[in-house]
């Protein structure tokens, strides 16, 4: 599992080069389309089919759809032409530097919970920690035996109902722009 | 009641349901596919096929290879003495590659022993094959009796 | 590994596969021939009878022919696009087929379960959507990588009319997986047989937004403006021989799984009608599994009749026309049949 996890990440990374590397608009987007796909894969391996399945329904089969036939509207032949560098590219690139640091950081000193397991409740000191600890056990149980949607869906409407909720505001903000933006008198 | 029936008649589909109810009737109708090589279409009379030639009846006159636009038919009389007896063409070809179905010759011939059969299936892998001779023109009689009634506009008798 | 593994996760599913490939080739193939004899019916013809009995070889002779033909790429194309576009199209429409469950699971006397599927995920249903959504590429890569005018076209409308038609065919979709509390396809048959007559009004206004979204949805009449023969010949226009061949393929197969994948969401898949499954099960397994596999074949055959027919019947929709019955009527005829399947779940099937 971890060999095809390296393969996967190696196999995404170099399609995200390609998405920015590539001359040919067409080119981007098929590679982007292609890095979609495998990062549906990815999820396939951390058993997340739900979230696979939607991310290769919504992302590469309607976004992407999107993507390419706005690149076939656009002069193909021009954009191959010109030269897409300017000044903003080094301090993007140290500003993307910086980020991808602190996210190491963070990641290296992040505390990790602990799957319960049943030696982790034979070990337990006190009787509130044991009890804790089978609470969790029977938690992780019940979501062996849980479907995946349902999982998501509880996910989403409990725990992360605000990030969800300002997620669709963001979307709706974008559509009214895209509106504004394409209508020719408001 | 109007708007009512037009409401239930675009909830249901109706005209869209109609048309099929129609196409289906089709299903069962005979259909109209000649199935050629198996059943033979039945031509009508005057259908200008190959030509065919009674020797029989021939006078080697050669008002048909005078008439004929391409010069696809070629008729050699015979020599003077056998003439006066006997009228019949020593030899007598026709070109079928050449010939237009044009019916002129038929037109000009004046004992009707030359005219169009019902013949129609003259594809052949050989180009030479198309040409006939006098034994090779065969003759229908049944055929050109009709058609000689037909073109003098007298009824075919039972 | 011992063989025993390996045989568990590489052996019975390859073997699974292969025994469900040659039936759905078959089919497909088939598909064609009795389109084009039913067709000729509807029209007054008898269509393609020479070859064979029936015209029963036609589509073998079809295929030759289309194998031997000389593989044409265009001086105009991307030729890479070019040659991989049509895999796109008719992959999806084959994997679909891994997921339907086509007949009662099989008990041998051991007490070991074989179902009729090749993987039943609980997935299922969703699975096949995001597939399908990819099948989409086949058509806008035939279409720009050709580099001629009326592929582009056909590819431009195709996409927009299947953009369109994807949302209200998921959201009945998503109705009947309301409805049965479950993806997996097996259980959305066990579900129509438990909850009987409630799942009738919600499943009709499903089945007519399916069946609509599924027509547009493979590109056929009346909706085949991406193919409109008469005015632009569509998005393979260039494309010759084999791999033109692959995309009709595409176009069937496509059909063969939209039919099954309807059977089995509203025709009550491999249940055979007017008999007691449950108590026919228990006495003859094995006849039960057979009978289950020809009553899913006649229900799906319903469906390839029915688009053939319209076929035969209706003409062709208006671009506009088009994409205002994909946006206006069905869209929210699907929205509000999934509030009505939400509320009939929330208040009468607690």
């Amino acid at each position: 599992m971890a060999i095809l996890w390296v393969l996967l990440a190696i196999f995404i990374a170099a399609c995200a080069l390609g998405v920015v590397l590539s001359r040919s608009p067409i080119t981007s987007a098929l590679s982007l389309l292609i890095g979609f796909v495998g990062v549906g894969v990815l999820y396939l391996c951390l058993k997340a089919e739900f979230v696979a399945a939607v991310q290769v329904l919504v992302y590469a089969g309607g976004i992407m759809v999107l993507y390419v036939i706005g690149v076939m509207f656009t002069d193909s032949e021009a954009l191959r032409l010109n030269r897409q560098t300017h000044m903003q590219a080094w301090p993007a690139f140290f500003i993307i530097l910086v980020l991808f640091a602190w996210m190491g950081h963070k990641l290296y000193h992040a505390e990790y919970k602990a799957v319960p397991s049943a030696v982790t409740v034979a070990v337990a000191a006190t009787p509130e920690e044991e009890a804790k600890t089978r609470l969790a056990l029977e938690a992780k149980a019940a979501l062996a035996h849980d479907t995946n949607p349902r999982q998501v869906s509880v996910a989403l409407f409990s725990d992360f109902l605000y990030p969800f909720e300002a997620a669709s505001v963001l979307l709706a903000v974008a559509v009214l722009g895209g509106i504004f933006l394409a209508k020719k008198e408001v | 009641m109007n708007a009512a029936a037009r409401f239930i008649k675009m909830v249901t589909f109706w005209e869209l349901l109609k048309g099929m109810a129609i196409t289906s009737r089709f299903v069962a109708k005979p259909k109209v596919t000649e199935l050629y090589p198996d059943v033979r279409p039945v031509l009508p009379y005057r259908t200008k096929g190959r030509l065919h030639v009674e020797i029989e009846t021939c006078i080697s006159c050669r008002m048909c290879e005078k008439a004929c636009p391409e010069g696809c038919i070629k008729v050699f009389q015979p020599s003077k003495e056998v003439f006066k007896t006997d009228k019949r063409p020593v030899e007598f070809y026709i070109s079928q590659e050449h010939c237009l179905h044009c019916g002129m010759c038929v037109d000009a011939c004046p004992t009707g022993s030359i005219h169009h059969s019902q013949e129609f299936e003259m594809a052949i892998y050989n180009p030479d094959d198309l040409l006939f001779d006098k034994e090779t023109l065969p003759y229908d009689l049944d055929i050109k009796r009709f058609r000689w009634n037909f073109i003098e506009n007298v009824p075919v008798k039972k | 590994m011992d063989f025993a593994t390996i045989m568990q996760y590489a052996g019975w599913p390859l073997i699974k596969i292969v025994i469900l490939l040659i039936p759905v080739f078959t089919v497909v193939a088939y598909m064609v021939w009795f389109e084009r004899r039913l067709l000729a019916f509807f029209q007054s013809r008898l269509g393609p009878n020479r070859v064979g009995p029936l015209g029963l070889i036609q589509p073998i002779a079809d295929g030759l022919k289309l194998f031997l033909k000389e593989d044409l790429v265009p001086m105009n194309s991307r030729p890479f696009l070019f040659k991989i576009a049509p895999i796109f199209a008719f992959f999806p429409a084959f994997v679909g087929f891994a997921i339907v469950s086509w007949a009662l699971p099989w008990v041998t006397p051991s007490g070991k379960v074989h179902p009729f599927v090749v993987a039943d995920v609980d997935l299922g249903i969703l699975f096949v959507l995001a597939l399908s959504s990819l099948s989409i590429f086949g058509i806008i890569l035939a279409g720009w990588s050709s580099g001629s005018k009326y592929p582009l076209f056909g590819s431009l409308r195709s996409a927009s009319q299947m953009l369109a038609y994807e949302v209200p065919m998921t959201l009945s979709v998503v109705a009947v997986v309301l409805l049965a509390g479950s993806f997996r396809l097996s259980d959305i048959v066990a579900a129509q047989e438990k909850l009987g007559w409630y799942y009738l009004f919600p499943g009709i206004l499903a089945f007519g937004v399916y069946l609509v979204s599924a027509v547009a949805e493979s590109n056929r009449v009346p909706f085949d403006l991406p193919e409109g023969e008469s005015e632009i010949i569509g998005f393979h226009t260039e494309y010759s021989g084999m791999r033109f061949a692959w995309y009709f393929v595409g176009e069937y197969a496509n059909v063969t799984l939209i039919s099954v994948l309807g059977t089995t969401m509203f025709l009550g898949g491999y249940d055979i009608p007017f008999v007691n499954d449950a108590a026919l099960y228990a006495a003859h397994p094995e006849l039960t599994s057979v009978l289950g596999v020809c009553a899913f074949a006649a229900k799906a055959a319903l469906f390839a009749v029915f688009f053939i027919w319209i076929r035969a019947t209706w003409p062709r929709y208006r671009y506009d026309q088009l994409l205002k019955i994909g946006w206006i009527v069905l869209l929210p005829i699907a929205l509000a049949n999934l509030v009505l399947v939400a509320l009939l779940k929330l208040w009468l099937l607690r």
